[in-house]
């Protein structure tokens, strides 16, 4: 059997539907001869791991770059923040008013932690086209630039 | 703490819908979203339109993939959406159906960038080494092979979730004397590159694998050629590090990451169509 016969499996697939309207240009990537590419196949017959101990610059580098990869997780214990509850509450169901207490929140101190349940605070009211939009009213991009420049100050 | 970008997926066309706030920290390089993160947040082949905000700490980009095949994650085609440092805010409309996301700083203040190319770099250096090491016995390389990626894999044996590999996949065909015929075989290996104590770049070998066609003769292949591909992993990993030598020549390094396809410009505020079998831009900051 020759590998002609996995060209079901191997042929690159073009991207289902291309539409795209944004700022700059819109670049194409040019792409080696396709009709000849075979790709990548998952199914393994073995496999096995280093065959040598890690050089000890690597493992640093490793875990140098955990900590620089930032995952998405939600704080689960969020939601008893005093602050964020008593937002919940002086807001009275107002989206607006709850979004701009969130944000003053931040502002009082920009760090990691309060950018996190900002995050973590507006990502919920999100989960709604009208906590979308609420957001967008209140977190412009000229809040976000002077959040920016406040967490660029040592707290 | 500060902010490199930050961004939002929207599920509704023209910034509606239902939204994920996003974004790399001071120092961060990448935040990938599997697909179960898009699916938790019932963005998954849900999202419709992006913005992002930089400051002038750094480009940011959000680069969006798409599976037509099964694939993990972060892999096949893509569509990075680009925003220069200092843009402010950049917005996209598209349809796209997205599987997973990977938001990346790049050109990051105070740093310079050197792109290479990671199929142009070490397509002629493969070749060598695959004829070198099962040149003369049954097995030939079967075409070209795909340089490519696998990044914050799930699930893959010997590859740590938290890691960004450089991995090349190779077919092999095995011509067998009559009546036996020829067998369709694969190997594929997995590196990484780090910055060394002395600011050089370098590599380790991670993992390697193979495949082999079921058949009557898939032991026979396999006695030979499993050995060849365990012991190529430290050839191949000798060899590479004598190409990187090469960029000693830059000074310390402070970092290495990776860009899918080539981008060997950056792409500052523009959108790129790509697929991540094509290439893999290997990014030195020094």
């Amino acid at each position: 059997m020759s590998w002609a016969s996995l060209s079901h499996l191997t042929k690159l697939g073009e991207p289902k539907k291309i539409v795209v309207k944004g700022p700059g240009e819109i670049i194409h990537a040019a792409r080696p001869d396709r009709a000849a590419k075979i790709a990548p196949i998952l199914t393994e017959t073995s496999s096995g791991g280093p065959t040598a101990p890690h050089p000890r610059g690597a493992v640093q580098f490793i875990e140098r770059q955990a900590k620089s990869t930032r995952r998405y997780k939600v704080d689960p214990k969020l939601r008893l923040q005093p602050w964020l509850n008593e937002a919940i509450t002086q807001s009275n169901q107002n989206l607006d008013e709850l979004v701009t207490k969130t944000i003053e929140h931040l502002r009082k101190a920009v760090n990691q932690q309060r950018l996190l349940e900002a995050q973590g605070a507006l990502n919920e009211l999100t989960r709604t086209p009208q906590g979308t939009a609420a957001v967008r009213r209140h977190l412009s991009t000229a809040t976000m630039k002077s959040i920016i420049q406040l967490s660029k100050r040592k707290v | 703490m500060s902010l490199e970008f930050s961004g939002t997926l929207f599920s509704g066309s023209d910034w509606d819908g239902i939204s994920l706030l996003v974004g790399v920290g001071q120092n961060e390089r990448y935040s990938p979203l599997h697909d179960f993160n898009l699916l938790g947040q019932l963005l998954l082949r849900n999202i419709n339109s992006v913005d992002i905000v930089t400051s002038d700490e750094a480009d940011g980009n959000i680069i969006l993939f798409q599976n037509p095949q099964i694939a993990p994650n972060f892999q096949d085609n893509f569509l990075q959406l680009g925003a220069d440092a200092s843009f402010g805010e950049a917005l996209w409309n598209f349809v796209w159906p997205t599987d997973s996301v990977l938001l990346v700083a790049s050109n990051r203040k105070g740093r310079t960038e050197t792109r290479i190319s990671f199929s142009a770099g070490f397509l002629n250096q493969w070749n060598m080494f695959v004829d070198q090491e099962l040149g003369g016995g049954a097995a030939q390389r079967q075409g070209d092979p795909t340089f490519t990626w696998e990044m914050f894999p799930e699930d893959i044996d010997h590859l740590d979730s938290n890691g960004t590999y450089l991995k090349i996949f190779q077919p092999l065909a095995i011509s067998l004397p009559w009546p036996w015929g020829e067998y369709a075989a694969s190997l594929t290996y997995h590196i990484g590159l780090f910055i060394d104590s002395n600011g050089h770049l370098r590599c380790w070998g991670q993992r390697w694998a193979y495949w082999i066609e079921g058949g009557a003769k898939t032991g026979h292949i396999e006695s030979n050629l499993k050995p060849k591909v365990i012991a190529g992993l430290g050839i191949l990993v000798t060899q590479v590090n004598q190409m990187l030598a090469g960029f000693d020549a830059l000074g310390p390094l402070t970092d290495v990451y990776y860009l899918p396809g080539t981008q060997i410009p950056a792409l500052g505020t523009a959108t790129l169509i790509g697929n991540t079998f094509d290439d893999v831009t290997i990014v030195i900051e020094h």
